[in-house]
């Protein structure tokens, strides 16, 4: 076990852990700014940074499933980690219904509260194959699908008479997702003939009705991006924290073991038996400090003052995001590499901007030395 | 009534440059680039990037107004070279640096699916839902997005 046993940090060591950890105080979290920078600390050397990078840099996939999915990026700068998470909630593009038009609409609900409701229900399409519609372009097939509903609340004849239970007495007392029918345009029935689009789940409850009241429109569903509206966005969410890390100065033994234990999330640190200087005694073992939900609780006690500290790993960045439970439009590594497509584009837009700008001074040089 | 379009966001207005750079009349190699369109994402990303420069003195941003959609960046160099150079040269690295990014990403995802997880068995109703055939049917597989460039 190669563990620090001496008490006092050298200077260097603690100059090191600024950089490279955010410190967990008792009351706070201190150096939580990044200071990877040149001339930053007094033995700075001239750094290839884009090597450096690429020598650091590690993802790891810790759980892969379609629609959900947790991955380490190691070694990035929260710049880039959080560049990527607000792409991947406010401009990854997907499909949602944004223009409806209501025929009638007897239901208790408001047209525009209904539309509302409407515009949040996931679609399955893959935006990929649909274009962005402009303001003032008109609806075609390559960028607007068409869903119609067209339903009605009746009593159910066959219901006893004393039946109270809406479920029994009624007929399509609720409206469901499933209600939505798509009307194929153009080729859009050729296209997509091997995944006709549809809402993403078909029992979500969009209006309850009573018999007598109608509903028919029809809605439009557009590209879009999560900046425009919530209803865009691929993500239930996205959202990454920083890998916690649990340093032990010294064992922590006997009954204070177990009590240390307790101090944090169950499954972090274990209590276990062995020889310790030559004692067999119970001590404490951290075993997965990814799972902390870094409470702090150890902190608070004064017989652990000095035994433990508490950091988190500045560049190991826990990614996760899921759209299993709201979306599930597209699969989770789509919407995470979607993602880096579009900053590299977001870059390379700036670039050229910029490189318009180089031009132009050049040129406006030329024409002063002509003149 | 007043309320901006909501295309305005992202949209950049007809004739409206992107970029404007404003060279500081006090600071030598000081300027100050107007992005039109863009927030903390890019704002945030191309400060971290300049800072890494060592001929960068100075770089910051900010965004002026919630509901105005630009970012101001202020960047000051050394005399051996210009901001708009480190600038560009911040974003070239950027690039190469997510593509790299990018290629661990692909390259790990291809290493997740080659390593046969077992999935946990789920109780039928969790797994489709109101017998609705599972989203996975109606995926080609391999669909991946890799490769496919955005246009945006």
């Amino acid at each position: 076990m190669s563990r620090k046993t001496s008490k006092s940090q050298s200077n260097a060591e603690r100059l090191e852990q600024l950089r490279t950890r955010v410190v967990i105080e008792k009351e706070g979290v201190g150096s939580t700014s990044s200071s990877e920078f040149p001339y930053h600390s007094s033995n700075h050397q001239d750094i290839d940074y884009i090597k450096e990078f690429m020598k650091k840099f590690n993802v790891k996939i810790i759980r892969k499933e379609q629609y959900d999915m947790e991955f380490d990026l190691i070694g990035v700068d929260a710049a880039i980690a959080n560049a990527l998470r607000r792409i991947m909630i406010a401009e990854v593009p997907t499909m949602a219904i944004e223009k409806v038009y209501v025929y009638n609409n007897t239901s208790i609900v408001q047209d525009e509260v209904l539309a509302h409701r409407l515009g949040l229900l996931p679609i399955k399409a893959d935006p990929d194959r649909f274009h962005f519609k402009h303001a003032n372009e008109p609806p075609t097939d390559m960028n607007t699908i068409v869903f119609k509903i067209e339903h009605e609340c009746t009593f159910n004849p066959k219901a006893r008479d004393d039946e109270t239970d809406p479920q029994k007495l009624y007929l399509g007392n609720n409206l469901l997702s499933e209600s939505l029918i798509w009307v194929p345009k153009g080729d859009q029935e050729e296209q997509y003939a091997s995944c006709p689009l549809r809402p993403v789940h078909n029992d979500i409850l969009i209006v309850q009705m009573r018999p007598g009241q109608k509903i028919k429109l029809e809605a439009h569903c557009e590209k879009g991006i999560g900046k425009d509206h919530a209803k865009w966005s691929p993500v239930a969410t996205a959202s990454y924290r920083l890998m916690p890390e649990i340093i032990l100065k010294q064992e922590i033994t006997g009954d204070l073991a177990d009590k240390f234990a307790a101090c944090f999330t169950k499954g972090v640190v274990e209590v276990e038996e062995g020889y310790i200087e030559g004692q067999y005694v119970k001590y404490a073992k951290v075993v997965n400090p990814r799972i902390d939900m870094v409470s702090r609780e150890a902190l608070r006690h004064k017989e652990f003052e000095d035994k433990v500290q508490l950091t988190r790993i500045r560049d190991h960045f826990i990614c996760t995001h899921s759209d299993n439970h709201s979306t599930g439009i597209m699969d989770s590594e789509k919407i995470f590499l979607d993602s880096v497509h579009i900053l590299q584009a977001k870059c390379r837009r700036l670039l050229t901007a910029l490189e318009h700008k180089l031009r132009e001074k050049e040129r406006n040089r030329e024409q002063m030395d002509l003149s | 009534m007043n309320a901006p379009d909501r295309f305005d966001l992202f949209y950049l207005p007809p004739g409206a440059k992107k970029m404007t750079i404003t060279p500081d009349p006090k600071v030598e190699n000081g300027a100050t680039f107007e992005i039109l369109r863009e927030d903390h994402t890019m704002g945030n990303l191309i400060r971290y990037k300049l800072l890494e420069e060592p001929q960068v003195i100075f770089a910051g941003y900010r965004v002026p107004h919630p509901l105005e959609h630009n970012v101001i960046l202020k960047v000051q160099t050394t005399n051996d070279t210009k901001p708009d150079m480190m600038v560009a040269k911040a974003l070239n690295d950027l690039i190469t640096e997510v593509g790299y990014l990018k290629q661990k990403f692909v390259e790990e995802l291809g290493r997740a699916r080659a390593l046969v997880i077992p999935r946990e068995q789920k109780p039928m109703e969790e797994q489709t839902p109101l017998g609705i055939p599972s989203a996975r049917d109606n995926i080609p597989i391999g669909n991946t997005g890799v490769g496919v460039d955005m246009d945006f």
